[in-house]
């Protein structure tokens, strides 16, 4: 599995990416938030935690499912990108559009 | 036969049929004149019934010592069986004329089976050979759409335009045709929308190759000639046709989807050959820059693009970006980025205002296609010593000096697309003539290798640090052949662009 949904006892919704995010999976994302979103979630944590590379295009469904989250008046947090993912984000000034924790625990605490 | 068996067993042989109450001649040897009627049994003659047919007859007149009664007895049984061999050829041959228009119709389906012919043409050309054959004056014959599960009429004979919908569900309760689809059986039935008379539909099956037989359409007819229903014969070869016009369709739609896909081929080709040529050549800034470049798409049609501009006392424009994809609508972008940094270059000359234009130009086609691209735009100017440029999101942009490491340009800003239309410019100190310009997209450093590992960025620039003091296209060359002996695939568009000036 890609994807690994829980919830977190104050209503968050926590998604654990694993492996890659990159262009075959980035639909099953944004299909999984918009999902949560439909039924009446709004605080999300995505985890890079397990995540070993992200694609442009997995770069843009994050910023799309940024986008939507917003919109219906929720946020979205990312947590536990490593070394290279961080400068990937920084060197992309992608950084400047996320709220970034180093991990999930921390995203959490921020809510 | 007659003839030579008479001559055989001494007698003059002939057959007779009774008819009524007359006696009619059927055969006799040839050449001499034939009686009227048969003689009457005597010493010399004999007259035997034929085994096995009771109205025909062997008349025997012994034209030698033997009595006529002997060489009856002994020939009856020959001709007997050699009657009943002519009758049987007879009856043959009877029949097969009968036939002769419905194995004519079969040739023609077969014939079909070998040519190359539009789906529409081949169903056309059945129907019109079997409403012939069959004697009906309506016939449609439809193919299964398996994406939409919906019988799609291809051809159809005596119904106007219109009145017949152009497809039909397999899983419509109502239709005889979706009947015979779905049970694989022969349908019949009334269609009151259309027909008169009795609907004859028929699965038309196809199996390839090791393959189990499936359905692949229908053939009905309706509104039989001679009206009625339709007779268990016509069945039977309407039938036949349905068996064996499944390949002839089969392959007239494998023909029609290969010649789609050389056709989609063809123009990607011309697409490719026209993005290229969209993309100039370092020529234009000849004189004032060294430049050189090299690009490859992952599919016929890239997201990478760049281009050179002239901006007059000297200075030289160099872009390159990556749009967020690869393909058909990636290519569409870079095109239009590059036509608009064409037009902005001759009204705005600093790197931030370009960019500004360019998001202007393409915001809402980047909207629409939830795509993005990194875009790297600077401005050479030799007279004041320096650059200035502006980094959408573009990592891979590197000042490569003579002497010490590389030094990137940082972005000053997110990817077009993903963020707002706030862009602003950098100015560094540009050692010109010595100082090199490494620009390249992520389908360079992102290249697995056959160990399993990415190319990355450290690799390639160290690559440049080591042939820094040789031409850019020298360059550009070390850097593909050490990918070339990196190994693995290409995944994605891949550029390098080198520069000194």
């Amino acid at each position: 599995m890609t994807f690994e949904s829980s919830r977190d006892p104050s209503g968050v919704t926590i998604l654990t990416v694993e492996g890659q995010l990159i262009v075959a999976n980035r639909q099953e994302l944004k299909q999984l938030v918009g999902d949560a979103l439909d039924q009446g979630d709004r605080k999300f944590v995505l985890d890079f935690d397990k995540t070993a590379y992200i694609d442009s295009s997995g770069l843009g469904a994050l910023v799309s499912i940024n986008k939507k989250v917003r919109e219906a008046g929720g946020e979205l947090r990312l947590s536990g990108l490593n070394e290279d993912l961080s400068s990937l984000f920084e060197l992309t000034k992608l950084d400047t559009l996320f709220v970034i924790a180093d991990s999930a625990t921390e995203a959490l605490a921020g809510f | 036969m007659l003839s030579p068996l008479g001559t055989l067993t001494g007698a003059t042989l002939r057959l007779w049929r009774l008819e009524g109450e007359r006696y009619r001649l059927i055969a006799a040897p040839p050449g001499a004149e034939q009686p009227s009627a048969p003689r009457a049994a005597g010493a010399d003659t004999a007259w035997l019934a034929l085994p096995d047919h009771d109205d025909v007859f062997l008349e025997v007149v012994s034209t030698s010592d033997v009595v006529a009664d002997e060489i009856g007895r002994r020939v009856v049984p020959v001709v007997g069986a050699l009657f009943e061999a002519e009758r049987t050829t007879l009856t043959l041959t009877t029949e097969l004329a009968a036939r002769y228009e419905e194995i004519d119709l079969l040739y023609s389906i077969g014939e079909l089976l070998g040519r190359a012919r539009a789906v529409e043409e081949v169903a056309a050309i059945i129907l019109r050979e079997v409403t012939g054959v069959v004697g009906a004056r309506r016939a449609g014959l439809r193919l299964v759409d398996d994406t939409a599960q919906q019988l799609r009429t291809v051809a159809m004979i005596g119904v106007a335009d219109g009145i017949v919908p152009a497809a039909v569900s397999v899983d419509d309760e109502t239709a005889v045709i979706a009947r015979a689809y779905r049970t694989r059986k022969i349908a019949t039935g009334q269609q009151p929308e259309w027909v008169s008379g009795e609907l004859l539909a028929v699965p038309i099956m196809y199996a390839a190759a090791g393959q189990p037989s499936r359905v692949v359409g229908t053939l009905s007819l309706a509104d039989r000639a001679g009206g009625g229903s339709f007779t268990r014969e016509e069945t039977k070869l309407v039938s036949a046709v349905a068996t064996q016009i499944g390949a002839a369709l089969e392959n007239a739609r494998l023909v029609a989807r290969e010649r789609t896909q050389h056709r989609v081929e063809h123009e990607l080709k011309l697409a490719h050959d026209l993005q290229v040529r969209l993309m100039p050549t370092p020529e234009v800034v000849r004189g004032d820059a060294d430049i050189a470049v090299r690009t490859f798409a992952a599919e016929s049609l890239g997201g990478d693009f760049y281009t050179f501009l002239r901006l007059g006392r000297g200075r030289v424009g160099v872009m390159l970006g990556d749009v967020s994809s690869h393909g058909f609508s990636a290519a569409l972008i870079a095109a239009q980025v590059m036509a608009a940094a064409g037009i902005h270059s001759h009204s705005e000359s600093t790197p931030d205002a370009m960019l500004t234009l360019l998001h202007r130009s393409l915001a809402a086609e980047l909207e629409s296609t939830e795509m993005y691209l990194t875009i790297c735009y600077a401005v050479f100017d030799p007279t004041a010593g320096r650059i200035s440029y502006s980094n959408a999101g573009h990592p891979y942009a590197f000042r490569v000096p003579r002497f010490g490491p590389a030094s990137r340009l940082s972005p000053t800003s997110p990817p077009l697309g993903l963020a707002g239309t706030e862009f602003t410019r950098r100015v560094s100190p540009w050692h010109f003539t010595q100082d090199l310009l490494v620009a390249f997209t992520d389908g360079l450093v992102d290249q697995v290798g056959t160990n399993g590992e990415r190319y990355g960025e450290v690799r390639l620039l160290t690559v440049v640090e080591e042939e820094r003091l040789r031409t850019p296209e020298e360059i550009v060359d070390a850097v593909f052949h050490d990918l070339d002996e990196w190994g693995g695939e290409m995944g994605d568009d891949r550029t390098l662009l080198v520069m000194r000036m």
